[in-house]
């Protein structure tokens, strides 16, 4: 394969007449590649046919695998070890979700880093959604690690396709720290509601997940779980916020301040978008919630592969002092590849992999 | 339904210029021949070939001596899935290009997991697992200049722009082909144009 330098296709843009010269030139297909192709394709359609006939042309071309025979590859079991899933899932070639892993990424020294408008964030819903499913695997494994002041520890979240969810937890260089166990679904509520939304305009879509998991939340004091409040007082509650953020803008506030309510919503967010890494449509909901929330700052990037990142930042004031955090994502997979708050930050390594082989 | 069954079938030889898209004139659209293939599936190879040419072009471009597997793929994808093409687009390719572009990305994951496990496996721990996986396996591929150049510029903002540079789709058939909204094509090209600027000062 060598450069074309004739300029087929020459654009008024210098950037697109360059990409043009610089076109690998591709030789005509040759004969025979052409023979077998099309052969295996009316092979293929004879079959899909009913009929037993096939082009002569075929008896010329060896058997040719199908796609799906060729992706049919039978895949040993791994043990239910945690920390040995993501070497198990490499090991017997299962799927990446579309992006590198976070374990030992330096998403926070992007490259480049442009601030740009929530709108990107709707950019990358809708490609997530977009995006075409990885075919291998029936579950995608998220192995997180978390380091702090605490030490490091590092989990893993299995989510099956049919709906099911595993998590474990294990120590690095201790081995298995607990095996992975069928989990209870405390995030569905939240999933679903951001299932819900996924292409919603964004402020719609924030004040639909507000009021399908949060509005009973916001009486309550904050993170305590000392019974659930009534819509009723949920909305009272509502409308105070409401008129207390009105009467900050009406004496001149610098901008929009953070409310409580986008207060829940990013804690909520957040959470929620490591339990999403196995649905692009929740992750699209979630990303068209946070669009949604003024006080966010979006800013696009690259990390240090050259793969485009979006960080996500908001400042929290849950008790009046103001907390810091960010997310990074994959800017077309919308798939969550870090977080970072406090002292703590918590990388994601995201595969496709075969729940029997992790499971059993 | 056409008279002519399997036992009979007698197709066109490929086009030796397989370069023009669509139909010739007087000729059926792609989707007509998409819905005659509904019934009569081998009527597809028309499809082919009108279309082989360009698509072997395109995947062997983007992935080299795989893309002619790659191709024909393509095809085979896409005769499985005629059900499910839109009939009232004459033109198939964008179609055919959609499928082709998920398919070498797919091969070029592929490439790159495949060396990632053979790495972890060799040395024993959970290797490198930082790298953009299209991109280093396409680096390889389409040699120093243009991995230069199109280094940074994310995987759908690039698929966009070659679809628009190399196939002279427009953003329409890109949106069709990729299956986003135009308004999405419109700034992923613009994104990629931007950065193949800025990184194109230093290739030259």
């Amino acid at each position: 394969m060598t450069h074309d330098q004739k300029g087929p296709g020459m654009t008024t843009a210098p950037e697109l007449d360059w990409l043009v010269r610089e076109r690998p030139v591709v030789d005509p297909p040759r004969p025979d590649a052409t023979r077998r192709a099309r052969a295996d394709l009316l092979a293929l359609a004879n079959a899909g046919a009913g009929g037993s006939t096939i082009d002569a042309q075929r008896s010329e071309s060896p058997a040719v695998p199908t796609l799906t025979d060729r992706r049919t590859t039978r895949r040993r079991r791994a043990p239910l070890v945690v920390a040995a899933a993501a070497v198990a899932a490499a090991a017997v070639g299962v799927a990446s979700v579309g992006l590198p892993s976070t374990g030992n990424d330096t998403v926070d020294s992007a490259i480049s880093a442009d601030p740009v408008g929530a709108e990107v964030l709707v950019e990358t819903a809708e490609s997530a959604v977009a995006a075409p499913a990885d075919a291998e695997g029936d579950a995608t494994m998220s192995v997180h690690t978390t380091t702090s002041g605490a030490g490091t520890f590092t989990g893993a979240d299995l989510f099956l396709d049919d709906g099911r969810y595993f998590y474990g937890a294990a120590v690095e260089g201790q081995g298995p720290h607990g095996a992975l166990a069928e989990a209870d679904a405390s995030l569905q509520p939240v999933l679903d509601a951001a299932r819900a939304v996924a292409e919603l305009e964004p402020e719609a879509a924030r004040t639909s997940f507000f009021g399908s998991v949060l509005a009973g939340l916001q009486s309550r004091p904050p993170y305590t779980d000392d019974g659930a409040a009534s819509d009723a007082e949920a909305r009272a509650a509502a409308d105070v916020e409401a008129e207390r953020v009105a009467a900050q803008a009406a004496a001149g506030g610098d901008g929009p301040l953070p409310t409580r309510q986008d207060d829940l919503i990013w804690a909520t967010v957040i959470d929620a978008f490591a339990g999403a890494n196995g649905d692009a449509a929740v992750r699209a909901g979630l990303l068209r919630v946070l669009a949604g929330i003024e006080t966010i700052s979006v800013t696009e990037g690259t990390d240090d592969t050259g793969r485009p990142i979006v960080t996500i930042a908001n400042v929290q004031e849950p008790d009046g002092e103001p907390f810091g955090s960010s997310i990074v994502i994959d800017a077309e997979t919308g798939v969550l590849r870090s977080y970072t708050g406090g002292d703590a930050v918590i990388t994601y390594e995201v595969t496709r992999v075969i729940a029997a082989d992790v499971i059993g | 339904m056409r008279g002519r069954g399997p036992a009979s079938l007698t197709l066109p030889s490929p086009r030796e210029d397989g370069e023009a898209g669509g139909a010739a004139a007087g000729q059926p659209t792609d989707a007509q021949v998409i819905a005659e293939a509904l019934v009569e599936p081998q009527r597809f190879a028309v499809l082919f070939d009108r279309h082989w040419t360009r698509v072997h072009r395109y995947c062997i471009s983007r992935a080299g001596e795989a893309g002619e597997d790659l191709a024909a793929d393509t095809f085979r994808v896409g005769f499985e899935r005629r059900s499910a093409f839109d009939l009232s687009r004459p033109d198939a390719r964008p179609w055919l290009f959609g499928i082709a572009t998920n398919l070498v990305r797919s091969y070029l994951r592929g490439v790159e997991r495949g060396r990632r496990a053979t790495s972890r496996l060799s040395v024993g721990t959970q290797g490198d697992m930082t790298d953009d996986a299209i991109g280093r396996a396409e680096a390889e591929l389409l040699g120093p200049r243009l991995t230069a150049a199109l280094a940074g510029i994310g995987v759908g903002d690039r698929d966009a722009l070659i679809l628009h540079a190399w196939e002279a789709l427009t953003y329409e058939q890109i949106g069709e082909a990729l299956g986003i909204p135009v308004g999405t094509v419109r700034s992923r090209i613009h994104r990629a144009r931007a950065r193949l600027r800025h990184q194109l000062q230093d290739v030259r």
